[in-house]
């Protein structure tokens, strides 16, 4: 009778965390893709039914170089085994720094060669809404080579965008048909894209489908601002998180409290 | 002419014209009436590629303009797909004549395949550093760490749990950069769940960061560093509790890694019935063994005797323990590395393994080297009680930026009480072995950096070694030569060994910026006391000496080395490194029996010379070349004359003769690692070994009983090694293949009823492995091995014995993943024993293992084992003295049901 009233409990138990389990999932793709030339960004895309949205943020792993504060010098050092704890303080830093900052959020609908940018620039509490139009669809020319990218088997395609050539890697077996950054209009997800020089170059490292967890969103009612004027607010953003940069370079215990 | 000009042209115009003419499929795409807008249409090869030829996109009214080029003429698929909806498939046929279709697609109402997290790049290669992302090749179903391990491409992990890299062996494991286990790390990969694991990195050339070390110096060792998740308090646990069938099977579990700030510990539990010994799990094949700091190179100085007697446990190659042992097992760890301060750290290691089991075995002997073949029949049903308790502490001190001191104590305590009960050819017969072993090494290191580039180093070693073997067999057999007066019923042998190690190093060495100087001088002197003494008795409170004056010799045997060594390493650029070491040894050996007194002793210089080449030809593959001579000394049992039992009819006997002899040393290798592009894992290695006995065992039947005497032996045997090892990843089919092969020959010389024989003994190793790693619900795991040996004795050209034995080994593991939530475990092993000495062996094994998950850190898991109940095995094997057949009764089927939890 014991081993029946177990069994029963048992076949419940599953029963009941399979039902709970079998919910409607989000048709949401999630796409981390990784700037080839290593400048320690990663391009986070959000793929929907009609629109893709996508940011960046500063990919940890590759932070090389860092401040070293040793008998009274500061120096640049990759050892990240003999100055363990001073490359986790670096990392710490970069982390909170990067969690703190905004990062430009991108929005285009796939019938549409409209970007909507949400821009935001350093000690500036504003939020900018750039309204850019892109170039028509991409001419592309598929061909017969294939690669295989995270497990999935890729095709190649080659276009010219603004007199640089690309070629990509798209896959079928993901239905949306989008990439990194702009680049669009393949039948299928684009996993990596390289320019014919090498310099620049994108290439998908996390795939997540379907994907629940926090998206990204446009603030709508940002101040709308002209390419020229937001042009103008980057150079001075850059200034100042330059003078920033080698503070914390002269100083990096300053630069920690910060 | 002029008409064959125009027909030519109108020829021409009609090929353009024909050329640049292309074939247009219109349509518009709608779910119901609404248009689709961004759907991708799709013109694929209708061949086993299925590569797109041709696309279009809708536009927000839905219509689609597929342009076909008038050359193409084969049968083509028209995909149609959109988020949301079935994805729609029509054949196009030359002349592709659609020139405007509706196409109605259908939302899609089912689930559809989730990719979830697909991964992160797996493997990343960064100059010595791999590095591993977990996420890519966890599946779920992992047990332990070493299950994790085993899927990542390059690292191999033996039954023990000890890893290599690509044939390398690797040193240590470390916790965020720390070493918590001194290079034990077994417990890690047996028994340490995989909760919060990020990341595994794979480095070579590594050098201890917690020692001080010279300026310029570099690291020769291969470790992997584990890397957890990051979360504010970073403690991380798995835990599992399970009740079965019989209702004494249960196995409880629990692994706990704690990274803070200034303090990181695991501590590991196992209490289980399920056939899982402690001892193994701790890292050990077959016999309990002590734990030594493998952290001190000192330690492998001291060899202290091994006891006389044990009763030896049968585990037929490749079936798992499982299926042979009725146990209940304890195991406990704790490690910890506390940081006190910037200048103190305190190393914590505590273990302790309990194993009670029983094995029933019957045995049946043949003895070669009698006038008449002897043959014994025993059976015997084997209980063990076993229980190590291992502690260390060390502690390291900092004194300024240029002196370290590190003092570790550690103690092994080590209680062994077996029996075996059974039936000796006709007669009855019982045995017993009480065991106490323990051990204690206080070890001190100073480093001293007399300049950034100049480093002395002093070490002091001391070890304390006592053994108590006590065996006693019910009754004793006895032979006409010594048959005591009277009829006794016990006989008890009370071996006692007590050793005294010391030890001293100092080592200087000096660094330039390629290369290193090392000159290091070393003192040992050991002190061994062996005491055997055999009693007969009705009565335990009337025992009586046994022929004391050849059963009772006891002899103290000392050895006295001092060595001197001179290295350089040198780099010569970034491709050639190389070592070149020269050792000097002078050893002074004392052997002094106390009863009859007799003092010998003998004395001898030894240079051992040694290399170590390394050559990287290109950033995939290097080849590697070393050689090293080591000196054998004889032991302290070797030299021991004094008569004992090592079985109810087998006498030992030592020697009174020193024999010093020095072995050597020659491996080779050739290492490729590529595992992201051509994704090619592969090593080939060669090793040749040459280890001089320096003694015979020489062995005499008389009646039931068999002596052993040793004789000294000059003679060259050698071991020869090839291997060659391939991983190769099928990015298309998304599986690997693996392929190893081991090929060794071994050549034996020694004496047989007088006669000088050779052995030549022949293994052949070979695993074919196919493993895929589908993201579907489905995935394979299958392999063929197969072993042969073959083992010749040959008295100059006329074979004496041939054994031959072939096993094939057939494994299939099948794991099904349903809905994410529900992962399925099939292993079947089927394996066939061929020998010369008996019939086939067929077998065949089959487990269950379901997990599901209740939530993210919940699962609900049922295990079936041994299903197919095969009761008993039969296992055979072969020495120039006798053959023996084992068999061996197997454990039956089990089931478990546990609950785990992961934090």
């Amino acid at each position: 009778m014991k081993t029946k009233i177990i069994l029963i409990l048992i076949t419940t138990n599953i029963l009941v965390s399979i039902s709970s389990t079998a919910q409607t999932k989000s048709k949401i793709c999630h796409v981390v893709y990784k700037n080839k030339n290593n400048s320690g960004w990663n391009y986070l895309s959000y793929f929907d039914e009609v629109k893709v949205l996508f940011t960046m943020r500063h990919y940890y792993e590759t932070v090389r170089d860092f401040p070293v504060y040793k008998d009274n010098q500061v120096f640049k050092s990759n050892d990240t085994v003999l100055y363990k704890k001073e490359y986790y303080e670096h990392l710490n830093y970069v982390r909170k720094t990067d969690e703190n900052a905004k990062h430009a959020i991108n929005e285009r609908y796939y019938t549409s060669n409209i970007v909507r940018r949400n821009l935001f620039f350093v000690n500036d509490p504003k939020a900018y809404l750039l309204i850019d139009t892109l170039q028509e669809n991409l001419n592309w020319e598929i061909e017969q080579d294939t690669l295989s990218i995270l497990g999935f088997i890729c095709q190649k395609a080659v276009t010219k965008y603004k007199n640089i050539t690309y070629h990509a890697y798209f896959t079928i077996e993901i239905p949306f048909s989008g990439g990194p950054f702009n680049f669009r209009g393949l039948p299928g997800l684009i996993l990596k894209i390289d320019s014919e020089s090498g310099k620049i170059g994108y290439v998908a490292k996390e795939i997540i489908y379907p994907y629940s967890g926090n998206i990204v969103s446009l603030k709508s009612d940002a101040t709308i601002i002209s390419k020229a004027e937001s042009e103008k607010l980057a150079a001075e953003s850059s200034k100042k998180s330059l003078e920033a940069l080698n503070l914390f370079l002269t100083n990096p215990q300053s630069g920690n409290k910060q | 002419m002029k008409k064959r000009i125009i027909l030519l042209f109108a020829l021409i115009q009609v090929t353009i014209f024909l050329h640049s003419q292309v074939r247009i499929v219109k349509g518009v795409v709608l779910h119901g009436q609404t248009p689709i807008a961004n759907a991708s249409v799709k013109a694929l090869a209708k061949d086993s590629s299925g590569l797109v030829k041709y696309f279009s996109i809708t536009d927000t009214m839905g219509v689609f303009i597929l342009k076909i080029p008038s050359t193409e003429k084969e049968v083509l698929c028209l995909q149609i797909s959109n988020v949301g909806y079935v994805t729609y498939n029509k054949l196009l046929f030359f002349p592709y004549s659609i020139n405007f279709i509706n196409i109605e697609l259908q939302q899609q109402h089912k689930e559809l395949p989730s990719i979830n997290i697909k991964s992160l790049l797996p493997i990343v290669q960064k100059g010595d550093t791999t590095t591993y992302k977990v996420q890519a090749f966890e599946k779920g179903n992992e047990q332990n760490i070493g299950d994790l391990l085993k899927r990542l491409p390059g690292l191999q992990i033996d039954q023990n749990g000890r890893a290599s890299f690509n044939g390398k062996p690797i040193s240590r494991i470390l916790i965020e950069g720390d070493d918590l286990f001194n290079s034990n790390y077994e417990t890690l990969i047996n028994n340490t769940g995989t909760s919060g694991l990020d990341q595994i990195d794979l480095i070579e050339n590594y050098a201890d960061t917690t020692q001080l070390k010279n300026k310029n110096s570099k690291g020769t060792e291969t470790v992997i560093n584990l890397k957890y998740k990051q979360k504010k308090v970073k403690i991380f646990g798995n835990s599992s509790f399970g009740l079965g069938i019989p209702i004494e099977t249960h196995e409880i579990k629990l692994s706990l890694v704690s990274i803070l700030k200034k303090n990181k510990f695991v501590i590991t539990a196992n209490k289980n019935t399920v056939g899982v010994l402690a001892n193994s799990l701790n890292g050990n094949e077959s016999d309990f063994k002590m734990i030594t700091n493998k952290n001190f190179s000192s330690y492998t100085r001291i060899i202290n005797p091994a006891p006389p007697v044990r009763l030896s446990d049968v585990v037929p190659i490749n079936v798992n323990s499982s299926r042979v042992f009725d146990n209940n097992s304890l195991y406990l760890t704790f490690n910890q590395k506390n940081t006190l301060s910037q200048r103190v750290t305190i190393r914590t290691i505590a273990n302790l393994i309990s194993d009670n089991y029983n094995q029933i075995q019957n045995t049946t002997r043949i003895s070669n080297n009698t006038e008449q073949p002897l043959t014994i029949k025993q059976y015997n049903k084997m209980g063990k009680e076993n229980h190590l308790f291992y502690f260390l502490n060390e502690f390291t001190f900092l004194h300024s930026k240029r002196w370290q001191t590190t003092l570790s104590i550690d103690i092994n305590n080590l209680q062994l009480k077996q029996q075996q009960a059974g039936i000796f050819q006709i007669l009855p017969l019982t045995q017993k072995i009480a065991q106490s072993t323990n051990q204690l090494n206080i070890t001190a290191t100073s480093t001293i950096l007399i300049l950034p580039n100049k480093k002395i180093s002093f070490t002091g070693l001391l070890n304390s070694f006592k053994l108590s073997n006590i065996y006693n067999i019910t009754p004793p057999f006895f032979d006409s030569l010594f048959k005591p007066d009277g009829l006794f019923n016990n006989l008890e042998q009370n071996f006692r060994n007590k050793a005294n190690t010391a030890i001293l190093e100092i080592n200087y060495s000096y660094s330039r910026t390629n290369t290193n100087y090392n000159i290091q001088f070393t003192f040992s002197h050991e002190k061994n006391k062996i005491k055997n003494n055999v009693k007969i008795y009705n009565d335990a409170d009337n025992k009586q000496d046994f022929f004391t004056d050849i059963f009772n010799r006891p002899n103290i045997f000392r050895k006295k080395q001092y060595g001197l060594l001179f290295s350089i390493n040198k780099t010569v650029n970034t491709k050639i490194q190389s070592t070149l070491s020269l050792e000097l040894q002078l050893a002074q050996l004392n052997n002094h029996q106390l009863k009859p007194k007799s003092i010998i002793s003998i004395e001898r210089f030894l240079v051992l010379p040694s290399f170590n080449f390394k050559y990287k030809i290109s950033k995939k593959s290097s080849f590697f070349l070393a050689s090293q001579f080591t000196p054998i000394f004889p032991s302290a049992n070797t030299m021991h004359t004094g008569l004992f039992f090592s079985a109810p009819t087998s006498i030992n006997i030592g020697t009174n003769q020193f024999n010093i002899n020095k072995g050597y040393t020659i491996n080779s290798s050739l290492m490729h690692f590529d595992p992201t592009k051509k994704g090619l894992i592969a090593s080939t290695y060669i090793f040749h070994t040459n280890n001089p006995t320096n003694y015979y065992s020489s062995t005499n039947n008389r009646g039931l009983f068999t002596f052993s005497n040793l004789l000294l032996n000059n003679e060259k045997n050698s071991f020869f090694t090839l291997g060659i090892r391939g991983e190769k990843s099928l990015q298309k089919i998304k599986s690997s293949l693996i392929l190893n092969i081991v090929n060794s020959t071994a050549r034996l010389p020694n004496v047989l009823g007088g006669l000088n024989v050779i052995s030549k003994i022949h293994t052949i190793n070979s695993e074919f492995r196919y493993k895929t790693n589908w993201k579907s619900w489905f995935n394979v795991n299958t392999g063929i091995l197969l072993q042969q040996q073959q083992q010749n004795t040959f008295f100059e050209k006329s074979k004496l014995s041939n054994f031959k034995t072939i096993d094939f080994i057939y494994n299939t593991g099948i794991t099904f993943t349903l809905n994410e939530t529900f992962i399925i475990d099939l292993q079947l092993d089927y394996l066939k024993n061929t020998q010369t000495t008996q019939n086939t062996n067929t077998l065949l094994f089959a487990d269950f293992q379901a997990r599901f998950m209740l939530s993210k850190s919940l699962n609900l898991g049922i295990l079936l084992r041994n299903i197919n109940n095969v009761k008993e095995y039969s296992t055979a094997s072969i020495n120039p003295f006798e053959k023996s057949i084992n068999v061996i009764q197997l454990r039956p089927f089990f089931g478990l049901i546990n609950l785990g939890l992961k934090f």
